[in-house]
């Protein structure tokens, strides 16, 4: 059966960036559905049951991180990755205690999107990019933790 | 003298107008039934000028009992009575003019509420302002420089090992749209912080003392409590620029190496210190009184004073020599948990 992934973001520039990625990819997964905020996804999440939502954070109605929280605290076997334009540790950090396996930041789509997928499909989480080794179809690498530290010098 | 009144009625004392209302017999029939008869009033002195008279008529009776005369006592009370008169139109001028303070004591309580109330709308105004410019910067044109990049990356990619040249002028685009992607993102992050709004106050605060600490290189800390939960928006928003204001004047103004940032709640309310060790603010601004030492420790922290106020909260500082806490408290109802974007 094929790999079924959802999108879910506000912009339909980035939608369609997505979709153009994955096809690029030639991986052979299918997009099973587009939510166009946090309420839809979870909604979306739990009724179409797809392997990974690729989740924005900044959505109307509830955020991607909000969303995340929901549909870990009902039970899901869905991987979700968080896909952002915040470059922030500390939002990593948020990502993870949401419940969310990976963090990818926009302006890193065409490097890390395709890559981070595959790290979750097989177990993975994908936090802190990785550093891109040879292929990374056959190169996984355990995302890296981030520790949460409240003391700055 | 005394020989140029007698034979004279006794009406010529009175002012013409007393005559014709036929005052002096008025007069004289009181005090013979009376036994006597008092009065202040006008009368006439012989040659004809007015003063102010206290007069004291008594009947005369002769041993029968039948009156016989009357015995009259005129003192001239015109200097009194003028003096009495000053003071009364003295009293009536210092009444008009309390008046006229405490009406304008009113007017400038009203003015300084109205001034306050507009302050406060402009603070308003202007974060909703930044908060709306910094939004669309970040989530629209952000939107579009990213997906811009994503696809030079992509050509990019495609053109590793081909045209050199081509490649290149890909590279130089790259550079540009990520230079263009990060100042985009340091102007709506100035703007408005949208950790804010993303992830609420308690994750906001260490990601901008993140920042803080590498522009300024002064160490800060943060405690808060593990269950701590999101806020309202006006207050997790005026805590923050209470942070920010603090942080300022901390980085500006103290000398401290070190900002202690505490972040609580406490029956009922929400306390925000921060906390320096730097020199204290100097003793003649913090003597000044109440209304004034906010003021004189500038436009920002009184602004921050007025909104911590609108939100039925209390902003405090106390300094020493060897520091400065900044403490603010929002009374909250309760814990807002979901957070959801309406925009």
């Amino acid at each position: 059966m094929a790999i079924r992934i959802l999108l879910a973001d506000d912009h339909d520039i980035v939608l369609e960036g997505i979709r153009t990625l994955i096809a690029k990819s030639g991986r052979p997964w299918q997009i099973c559905g587009e939510a166009r905020n946090g309420e839809e996804a979870v909604e979306m999440i739990q009724r179409l049951k797809p392997d990974v939502v690729v989740l924005d954070i900044t959505m109307p109605k509830m955020s991607g991180l909000e969303a995340a929280k929901k549909v870990s605290r009902a039970g899901t076997d869905t991987k979700m990755l968080m896909f952002t334009m915040h470059e922030s540790g500390r939002l990593e950090t948020e990502a993870r205690e949401s419940g969310a396996q990976g963090y990818v930041l926009k302006a890193q789509a065409a490097r890390d999107l395709v890559r981070a997928i595959d790290y979750l499909l097989d177990g993975h989480t994908f936090f802190g990019a990785p550093p891109v080794t040879g292929n990374p179809g056959s190169d996984r690498k355990p995302g890296i933790l981030l520790r949460q530290t409240f003391a700055f010098a | 003298m005394a020989s140029e009144i007698l034979g004279q009625h006794f009406s010529v004392f009175f002012t013409e107008q007393d005559r014709l209302d036929g005052k002096p017999l008025q007069e004289l029939q009181i005090a013979a039934r009376d036994g006597q008869f008092q009065t202040e009033a006008w009368r006439v002195r012989k040659d004809g000028s007015q003063f102010w008279a206290s007069v004291l008529l008594t009947s005369i009776k002769d041993e029968k009992g039948k009156l016989s005369g009357f015995a009259k006592i005129t003192r001239d009370f015109t200097e009194r009575m003028q003096a009495q008169e000053k003071l009364r139109r003295a009293n009536t001028d210092l009444a008009a003019e309390v008046k006229e303070r405490m009406s304008a004591q009113e007017r400038l309580a009203s003015s300084e509420e109205s001034l306050r109330e507009l302050s406060l709308h402009l603070l308003k105004t202007q974060d909703e302002e930044r908060r709306r410019i910094g939004r669309e910067l970040h989530d629209s044109l952000g939107q579009y420089l990213a997906m811009l990049k994503m696809n030079l990356d992509s050509l990019d990619a495609d053109l590793v090992g081909s045209n050199s040249s081509a490649s290149e002028q890909v590279a130089r685009c790259i550079r540009l749209v990520e230079d263009s992607i990060k100042e985009v993102r340091t102007i709506s992050y100035l703007l408005y912080p949208p950790m804010l709004e993303e992830v609420g106050l308690k994750s906001a605060i260490p990601w901008y003392l993140e920042g803080f600490s590498k522009r300024s290189n002064i160490q800060t800390t943060f405690e808060t409590e593990p269950e701590f939960g999101r806020l309202g928006r006006e207050i997790e928003l005026a805590l923050f620029r209470v942070l920010q204001e603090s942080l300022t004047n901390v980085h500006r103004h103290s000398g401290s190496t070190t900002a202690d940032i505490r972040l609580t709640r406490q029956n009922g309310s929400v306390v925000l210190q921060v906390a320096d060790k730097g020199k204290g603010i100097p003793p003649t601004l913090l003597e000044q009184t109440d209304k004034d030492w906010l003021g004189s420790l500038g436009v920002g922290l009184r602004g921050m004073n007025e909104r911590i106020r609108q939100l039925g909260g209390k902003l405090e500082i106390s300094s020493t020599e060897s520091g400065t806490v900044v403490t603010a408290g929002v009374p909250v109802v309760e814990p807002v948990s979901a957070l959801s974007n309406t925009d």
